[in-house]
């Protein structure tokens, strides 16, 4: 990574966070009926939530969407109104459940409300990093709320990170 | 003698063979005449002088990748179509270009893995008969058989209500219902349930009847 003294790096155009930067492409299965009820077969279900884990990381990766609501729930995930079909809120929250139990999300609020974890705190924390060290932020005190949307991290990576 | 000849063929043509598929079918009926199995043993004449049995070996390793990589949702079963088109994505553009046939005797050669049985269910009225290829060892009901016959007759989607399917095979419900519950039970198909207010009758889906939508 270069740490250039002289101004600052050009930024990534400001993301409206919620929805994906491009559109998002949706896997296959996301086009089949079935993919939206919750399979009553035991075996079955497992590789169903196991798919919507891996969609729901990915959507929340690519929308930069940090916190799962099912209150108020991305109104293109759970439901293809091509179909149309919609995932129940009892699927909805079995997918939660399942991506909680996989690492991939933290209960804010079980069972309706997760952090959805789509990149480890590691690679965060370099994120972080690289900020402060462009903007020679060093040594000095910065409140978490200037962290995530400070005038600094508008248009980084790390914009909307929440506390 | 008839067979040295063939194999000084054989020799000289190899890399034409294992280019051209429908050569290589032709191959494969000139020894069947001869009553010479190419891939029974690597170290045949035909075979070394093909290196046919690389070939297929190489083949077959990419039917099980791309079986393995399916049956998380097709429960293990697979039309042979779907199967060469994944198949010849894994391969590229830049080698062999492979047909159903080379496919099927690929799969010959999976034997001794278990499953990898060709499945011809019957096709009804227009369908036109499809080749099923079951990569788990476990076979499929005859009850089941007949489900995904009746769907893939009922629809291009491959998906069957119970209603259906008691109307296309005269069954009563019971018997419909225990043969779509057991399609359920065996991972080759999934349901879909819409909610009560949307008002629609649930159905059974089979991925291996979903053609590219679901292999892409």
């Amino acid at each position: 990574r270069s740490s250039s003294s002289v101004g600052r790096r050009s930024r990534p155009p400001r993301m409206a966070p919620g929805s994906p930067a491009q559109p998002f492409s949706f896997p296959s299965h996301f086009h089949w009926a079935p993919f939206f009820t919750l399979q009553p077969v035991a075996a079955t279900r497992a590789r169903q939530l196991g798919l919507w884990c891996e969609l729901v990381t990915a959507y929340c990766a690519a929308s930069r969407l940090f916190v799962l609501d099912l209150d108020e729930p991305p109104e293109a995930l759970f439901a293809n109104t091509e179909l149309p079909r919609r995932m129940s809120r009892d699927a909805q929250e079995a997918v939660l459940d399942a991506l909680a139990g996989q690492g991939g999300g933290e209960w804010l609020e079980k069972p309706r409300k997760l952090l959805v974890t789509w990149r480890s705190a590691e690679d965060w924390a370099d994120a972080l990093e690289e900020v402060v060290r462009d903007n020679a932020l060093q040594g000095a005190v910065l409140t978490l709320e200037e962290l995530s949307s400070g005038s600094e991290v508008a248009g980084t990576e790390v914009e909307g990170l929440p506390a | 003698e008839f067979r040295t000849r063939l194999s000084e063929v054989a020799a000289r043509r190899r890399q034409d063979v294992t280019r051209d598929p429908t050569l290589r079918a032709h191959f494969h009926q000139m020894c069947a005449a001869l009553g010479v199995d190419p891939l029974a043993s690597t170290k045949g004449a035909f075979a070394a002088a093909l290196g046919l049995g690389d070939f297929y070996y190489e083949l077959g390793v990419q039917v099980v990748e791309a079986c393995m990589a399916t049956t998380p949702i097709n429960g293990g079963v697979i039309d042979l179509r779907d199967l060469l088109r994944l198949v010849c994505r894994r391969r590229g553009s830049a080698v062999a270009p492979v047909d159903e046939d080379d496919v099927l005797r690929a799969i010959g050669t999976l034997k001794a893995l278990g499953g990898y049985e060709i499945l011809r269910p019957e096709a009804g009225g227009r369908e036109r008969g499809r080749t099923l290829v079951r990569s788990v060892p476990r076979a499929l009901d005859s009850a089941v058989t007949a489900a995904l016959e009746a769907a893939a007759a009922a629809s291009p989607e491959g998906c069957i209500s119970r209603a259906e399917l008691c109307a296309a095979k005269g069954w009563p419900e019971a018997r419909a219902a225990a043969a779509l519950g057991e399609a359920l039970e065996q991972g080759v198909a999934w349901l879909d349930a819409p909610s009560p207010e949307e008002g629609l009758e649930a159905r059974v889906y089979f991925p291996c009847l979903s053609g590219e939508l679901l292999t892409g």
